[in-house]
Order: structure tokens, then sequence, then C-alpha cells
């Protein structure tokens, strides 16, 4: 009681100071909730938001709320939108939240966005409106060209970081380089490796010697050797190097002076790129490898076989290591005996169909979760897994925070015993106590998720993909996973009574995606209505099928008024994509034609 | 969005006539499959589609007097050929596709069409396509196309015209994404009159020089390029430059072709000893290679 009361005579600004110490958001959250008092502080002295689902708030609201905000990370479309699963105009416009930022938050400096549609107008706003801007991080990101990075390049006085992941941009040229501020700029990350046309080579090498607090760059293939080589020689602080394209001929004069160059960097710690690299180019990496912590070489399908081994063995400290699965089962084995520090592998495939004699099978797996015990962080894709293998993993490894498995042929069951993989996907929640995000793939059935609804209690995202038999393995999922946020469906036989089984769950969690699945459009107005505080929104292909049908003859009112189509016609038709997320900003006033709010 | 319409002449259900038709005109235009935007409208037709489309007389169905996309007809009659499609339409899992697929095997035994959709049809690769499977980035998929390709056209002209079909739908499928047409301007030195030629047209540098030399052989008649076929490497007398954005002269074949499309503006062929004097550097074999198969006038 008495330091209850004593509370309330501290002074705002030592609530204020005390706070200043919570910098994980959700603390933050929690600490807005208590009292009015408390919540005007919090929100007056925010610096960074973050923003799940970007519907989930009007932009003017969480700007109206934060004017105080100097980091912004919003998130657009859903997962699946990585695997062309949404239709393009889906939606996740950046523009409405920057001209809201733009009026309400003027010391916005920091701006994260991922799969979000972008535009260059957006980008002429963000950097005139905001004096102190000096990040921008895209990814996943579309609908800007290299006219918007001239703007950003040209007009951000000091911009520190211009980070590009996997954009789709649109090329308009390579002038953007030149746009950068003639004097020294403040740069120290660049990344541009998603570009895919020419870039200035003569501006991008003027460009790094203006800029000495460059620590990461990340060149694209357009970028050949000598250019790389020059861009050493002038920053031989680097910490973080993409490389352009490594073809280079044995005896020419850039690959002696890359040579040289990449043997002063001795602050070099993390790898990627090595578009087209030649054996040689790898050689010329060897010296630097003993101290990487980061290694990306899924962009170099070149890489593989001895070369592959020759380049790993030296690479002791790796922590991460992104690469494709020709390096074959061999090749994980001597990473799992070369390097013992790793804590996150990505194997990505190579090929989609056939399994070559190099691509990797559960052997490679349970050879590095053998040699590697402090792996908390896999992506893999293989051709087939066994559960026996799976529980060797999970009892070598059990610190997974991250596991995602995905055997490329769906429903395939282990081909040793012929049975679905239920067993190994328990032992994994089992033993991994930890575990965070999880993708399953394989013959399923509903045991699998009987076992995640019992273990995974830490579990936040699941993704799950032509899995179970019936309704009660998705009612498993929601009724056991209490920490649950996003759940993503695709083909599988859950219908309405597994999308009805406990819909106040939804409201606990960001978003809920289901594709293909078995369930109709009445169920989805169901629960629309039992809750308000939900978007449910439906992506639909049946105004092209009504077309058909009329000119079969069948009567049907073909229109744009989306009222008329949910209402006509019956309730029992297929809903193919049903996208569900709790939201204080309702319905969204920007969906397209194909996407029906109930 | 692209949608590209044809009719078949023959309507007959399954017949070989539209297998033909396919074979000819849709595999050299390649298959818009690669275009999500495209893709998408098209792509994602349930099973009870597909199923209306199979058990209609065809005169009759409304949908076939539609415009329909290549992409789509190619998913209802060939899913399973151009299983190297990154996005493929069909769910292989649904009834209606494994109906269709039992029955497009069956008319391809049955019509006996040319080895060639034979090959292709009895693929050992063949497997089912599904949207958006594996979960893989665009940008990945299409590396890994690129990849194929490449190991399609090192095996050389030995390859299997399996192989080189699908590294040409694949090629064109990615061509399509670029641009629908690249006509740029061709001059050869000491001609006032140049040629134009689609780049979109061409899959690879040697396609591309294959056409110049024919696009430029009937142009100089028989003057200056002598109908001996036995060009040698000492022999070659031309070169191939192309000019970027920038206005810069650089030699042809260094760059991959894709990137080599994003940023040619124009193409130049000079003699060969003119280019050295500028150039002053030896010239590296993949040049010396360039100019050859310039020589080389073949049919």
């Amino acid at each position: 009681m008495k330091v209850q009361s004593a509370m309330f005579y501290f002074p705002e600004e030592v609530i204020e100071h005390i706070f200043s110490f919570l910098t994980h958001h959700p603390d933050r959250n929690t600490v807005s909730t208590v009292c009015k008092a408390w919540y005007k502080i919090e929100r007056l002295s925010r610096c960074e938001v973050f923003v799940g689902n970007c519907y989930a708030i009007r932009p003017d609201r969480a700007a109206a709320r934060f004017p105080g905000l100097r980091s912004l990370t919003l998130k657009g479309k859903p997962h699946f939108a990585d695997f062309d699963l949404v239709p393009p105009d889906w939606g996740g416009l950046a523009g409405p939240w920057i001209e809201a930022m733009a009026r309400s938050c003027p010391n916005l400096e920091e701006l994260r966005m991922k799969r979000m549609v972008v535009s260059d107008e957006s980008l002429e706003l963000l950097v005139h409106a905001f004096p102190n801007f000096k990040a921008l991080v895209l990814v996943s990101c579309e609908g800007f060209s290299t006219d918007g990075l001239a703007a950003v390049a040209r007009s951000c006085k000091s911009l520190r970081e211009l980070d590009l992941q996997e954009n789709e941009i649109e090329d308009r040229g390579p002038r953007w380089l030149n746009s950068f501020p003639d004097m020294c700029t403040s740069l120290v990350s660049l990344n541009f490796a998603c570009l895919k046309g020419e870039v200035n080579l003569k501006s991008l090498e003027r460009l790094v010697c203006r800029s000495p607090n460059l620590k990461c760059l990340r060149l694209n293939r357009a970028v050949p050797v000598e250019t790389l080589a020059k861009i050493m020689n002038q920053c031989p602080n680097l910490e973080d190097l993409g490389t352009g394209s490594l073809l280079a001929d044995q005896f020419s004069e850039a690959y002696v002076s890359l040579i040289s160059a990449l043997q002063k960097c001795k602050k070099l710690r993390s790898l990627s790129g090595f578009w087209d690299a030649s054996p040689l180019c790898l050689l010329a990496v060897y010296p630097i490898c003993a101290n990487l912590t980061g290694l990306n070489l899924s962009y170099a399908p070149t890489v593989q076989g001895q070369d592959f081994i020759n380049l790993i063995q030296h690479c002791v400290k790796l922590l991460r290591l992104w690469v494709l699965d020709s390096v074959g089962d061999k090749g994980l084995a001597v990473v799992a005996s070369a390097c013992k520090e790793l804590q996150e592998l990505r194997v990505f495939p190579s090929d989609l169909f056939a399994a070559g004699p190099a691509t990797v099978t559960e052997e490679g797996l349970v050879a590095i979760s053998t040699g590697c015990p402090k792996l908390n962080s896999l992506l893999y894709f293989c051709h087939s897994m066994t559960n026996s293998a799976l529980i060797t993993v999970s009892k070598n490894c059990p610190n997974f925070t991250r596991f995602r498995l995905c055997i490329l042929e769906p429903r395939k069951p282990d081909p040793a015993t012929n049975e679905p993989l239920d067993e190994g996907f328990g032992a994994v929640v089992k033993t991994c106590k930890n575990l965070r995000r999880f993708s399953i793939s394989g013959l399923l059935t509903d045991q699998v998720f009987y076992y995640i609804g019992k273990y995974a209690k830490a579990l936040e995202m699941l993704s799950i993909a032509f899995a179970g038999d019936t309704d009660q393995g998705m009612t498993y999922v929601l009724n056991g996973c209490k920490n649950l946020r996003k759940l993503e469906i695709r083909d599988c036989p859950f219908g309405d009574g597994a999308l009805l089984a406990d819909v106040t769950k939804y409201e606990t969690m960001r978003s809920l995606w289901m594709s293909s699945c078995d369930i109709s459009l009445r169920g989805c107005k169901a629960l629309a209505t039992k809750m308000p505080s939900l978007n449910v929104e439906i992506i639909n292909e049946w105004e092209a099928e009504m077309e058909e049908n009329l000119n079969n003859g069948v009567a049907e009112v073909i229109s744009n008024n989306n009222n008329k189509h949910i209402n006509n016609g019956n309730d029992e038709r297929k809903v193919e994509k049903l996208y569900v997320y709790r939201t204080v900003g309702g319905p969204r006033t920007d969906a397209p034609d194909f996407v029906w709010t109930l | 969005m692209k949608t590209i319409q044809f009719e078949t002449p023959a309507r007959q259900e399954n017949a070989p006539m539209m297998h033909e038709s396919v074979n000819h005109l849709d595999l050299s235009l390649g298959i818009s499959s690669s275009n999500d935007a495209c893709n998408y409208k098209n792509a994602p037709k349930t099973a009870k589609r597909m199923i209306s489309f199979q058990t209609e007389p065809i005169d009759a169905s409304p949908a076939y007097k539609k415009c329909v996309s290549v992409s789509s007809r190619m998913a209802f009659d060939y899913s399973y050929l151009f299983s190297h499609c990154p996005t493929g339409f069909v769910d292989p899992w649904s009834l209606a596709a494994r109906q269709q697929k039992a029955a497009a095997e069956q008319a391809h035994l049955k019509a006996n069409p040319n080895p060639t959709s034979s090959k292709i049809a009895m693929e050992p690769q063949q497997a089912p396509v599904v949207v958006g499977w594996p979960p893989i980035r665009s940008s990945r998929k299409s590396l890994i196309n690129q990849n194929l390709t490449k190991s399609c056209t090192i095996d050389g002209k030995d390859s299997t015209l399996k192989s080189e079909k699908l590294a040409e739908t694949k090629d064109a499928a990615i061509r399509l994404e670029l641009r629908p047409t690249l006509y740029v301007k061709v001059n050869m030195e000491g001609f006032s009159v140049g040629r134009k030629i689609d780049l979109s047209a061409h899959n690879s540098y040697e396609s591309l020089s294959r056409a110049l030399q024919n696009m430029f052989c009937n142009f100089l008649s028989n003057k200056l390029i002598s109908k001996d076929a036995h060009a040698n490497a000492n022999n070659s007398e031309f070169i191939l430059l192309y000019e970027d954005y920038e206005g810069d002269k650089i030699l042809v074949g260094d760059v991959p072709w894709e990137l080599f499309l994003k940023s040619v503006k124009r193409l130049y062929i000079t003699r060969h000893s003119s280019a050295q004097e500028k150039a002053g550097d030896g010239i590296k074999d993949s040049q010396k290679e360039e100019a050859n198969h310039l020589n080389d006038c073949s049919n």
C-alpha cells in the first residue's frame, strides 16, 4: 500500500525515466494499460513502435498516440504473399502511414517495412517530411523504382542506413547512385543486392570513397570483381560484405587485387552474394574465413562439392550459414565437424523436382544436429525425412526456437516405415521447450496437432500445409497453444467446425490465414457475426465463375457490388482464401474488389 | 497483366489437333506463367472449374469462346508437361486434376504425336505443380530456373530435345517478365543504313549472334563476308558492341543475358581491327568466340 501511494507522488519525469529502461515493446504496452497517467506518460515518451499488421490500427490513430515517435516498424501482407498466394493489389499500402506520420510525428528517424507497397511519391514525402530521417529498411516490398531511391539518396541529409532486402524494384537506370550528396556521406549500411539492373560502377566507387563510416555494404550481381577489389581497398573496416558477381579470370589483375584487398579486411564478419562464384574467387576468401560469423551462399549454385568443403572447413566461428542443398549430406557433414558454434542453418532447394545425387537428406540434418548442439534456428528443404531422424535431431538440439522443415513433395510419409511423420515432429515439440516458430510438412495426421497443442506452449507462429485429417487437428492447436500469434494453413481438410471451435482465440492472435481448406461462406459469416473486433476477409474468385454461369444460361446478376455477391447465391460455397485478424481500425477502406470483408 | 488469346481450329476434346497447335504455337510463345500478375488471375482455378472445362462440349461451352489465357490452357492440358514452371495452376490432389492427367496421358498415347511431346510427357521428373509450393520466394525460384537452364545449355547440342524445349520455355517465361518486345537499332560500321532487331525474341547470346549473322549476311551481299564457312578465330573480322544507358560502348557477352537485356540500348558491329586499336589490350577468348560467331555465316 505504501509503495502504491508513493508512486503517485513521483513526478512524471521520474516515471518517464523509469520507463526509459523498458525497451521491449510488449512491456511498454503493458505499462500503458495500468492507469491513465501511465498511459499518457508512456505514449508521450515512446520512441519505437512495432505494428505487426498495418491494418490492425488506423495510421492516424497510431501517429496521434505517439507524437514523439522515432522508429516505426510496419508489416503488411500476410506471410504467404511471399509464395504468390495473395493476389497483387491486395493492399498493404505504405502511403497512408507515411502521410499520417508526416502530419503528427516529425521526429521520425527510422522506418522499417515488410511486405508493403511503397510508391516513389511516398519515398519523396518520407525524405522531405522528416529532417532527421536516418534509416530506411525495406524487406519484400514493392511498388517503387530506382527513382524513389534517388529521391532518398538526394534529399536525406543524414542517411545512415539504406537496406533493401528481397524487394521488387522497378529498374529505371543506374543513375540513383549519383544522387548521394557530393560531400562525405554518413552512410553506415547500404544494401542493394536485390536490384536486378546495372549500376554505375564509377559512382559506386566514388560513393564508397566518401563514406568513411561504411560498415555494411551489399552489392548486386552487376558489380564485377574489379570494382569489388577497388571498393575493398577503400574500406578495410567493413564488417558485412555482400559481393557482386565473383566471376574472375585467375590471372587477371582483378583477382589479384581482390585477394590483397580481402586480406586487409580484418573486421569482416559476414559474407554474402557470391553470384556466379568461380572456385578461384573462393580461394581469395579463405584467409578471412576463420573470423566469419555469417555466411550466405544461398545464391551461389556454383559453390558445391569439394569447393564448398574446402571453404567451410576454415569457418570455425560460424554462427549463421545459408546454403543450397547442392552441398549435399557430405557438405553438411563437414559443416558439422567444423562449425561447432553454429546457431542458424538454412538449406534451400536447388532443384525442385529431382532428388539429385548431391542433394540433402535426413542424414545431413542428423549430422548437423550431432555436430552443432547450439543450433537454435533451422530452415531445411529436403526430398524426404524419417521419424527416427527427427527424434535424434530433437535429442541432440533441444534449444530450437525456430524449426522449419519443408519436404518438397506434399504428404510424403517416412520412406523407411511408410508412416506419417507425427512422431518425429512430436518429438521436436516435446523436447524444444522454447520453440517459437514451427513449420511442418510431409504426411501428417491429427496426431501431430495433438502433440503441438499439448507441448508447444511457447509457440507463436505455426505454418501448416497438406496436413491433418479432421477438424480436430486445428482445434487441438487453437485450444493448446496459449501464446499462438500467427496461424497459417493451406490445403488442409479443416472446415467450419474447426474455424468456429474457439472464436475468442482469434482475438488473442495477430492473424489467421486459411487457404484451400474446407471452410464455407456460412462459417466465415458466422465468425464475422460473433466477433466484431475481427476483420474476416475472404479473397475470392467467384466473380469469374458467375460470368461463366451467365453464359451458360443461368440467370445471375453480375455487378461489382460486394453485398450482392455475398448475399446472393448459397452460403455453402467453399471459401478459397480466408484472412482473419484482430483490429481496432474497423474494416479496411482500401480493400480491392476481390477482398470481401464480412 | 497479359492475356494471350488464341482459338483452336478444331473443336475436339483432347484432340491431337489441340496438342499440335499447342506444341508449335505455344511452346515458342512460352508460357506467361512467370508473370505473377497475369498468372494469379488465371492460376488458382478450383477443381470444380476444371471439371466444367472438361465435360462440356467445346462448341457449346462459352468458356472456350472467352479470351482464355495461354497459361490456363496450359494448366488444363499440360500442367504436367511444364512441370518446371515455378507457379502451376492445378491442385494435383483434386480428383479432377488426376482425371485430367490420366486423360492427357491417354490422349498422348492414342494420338501418337511427334516424339518431342511424348518425351516431355514421359519426363521422369514429372511432378504435380501446386501454386505457392514449395514455399520459397520468387527470387530463389528464378535462380533455380536460371541454373537449370544453364545446365541444359551447357550440355550442348547433344542434349535431348526435351531439355532444350524446357530451357526455351523457361527463358521465354523469364523474358516475358522483362519486356514484351525490345527492338534496338543495329548499325554496321561503314553503312549509313542500319537494321532493327527484337532482343526479347532471343534467349541467349548464341541465338542473338545467329540472328545478326543472318541479318547482315544478306545485307552485305557477297562483298565483305566470304561465303567460305571455314572462318577461324584469326580471321574474325567483326566485333559486336552494345551501347548502354550511359552511352558507353561495351563488348557484348560479359554479363548474364538477362542483365544485358536490362541495360542494352543499341548494338554496333565494328571491324575487329579498328576495335582492337581503340581498345588497346588483347582480346580475351570469349570475345574472340563472339566475333567468330558473327563471322560464321551459317544458314
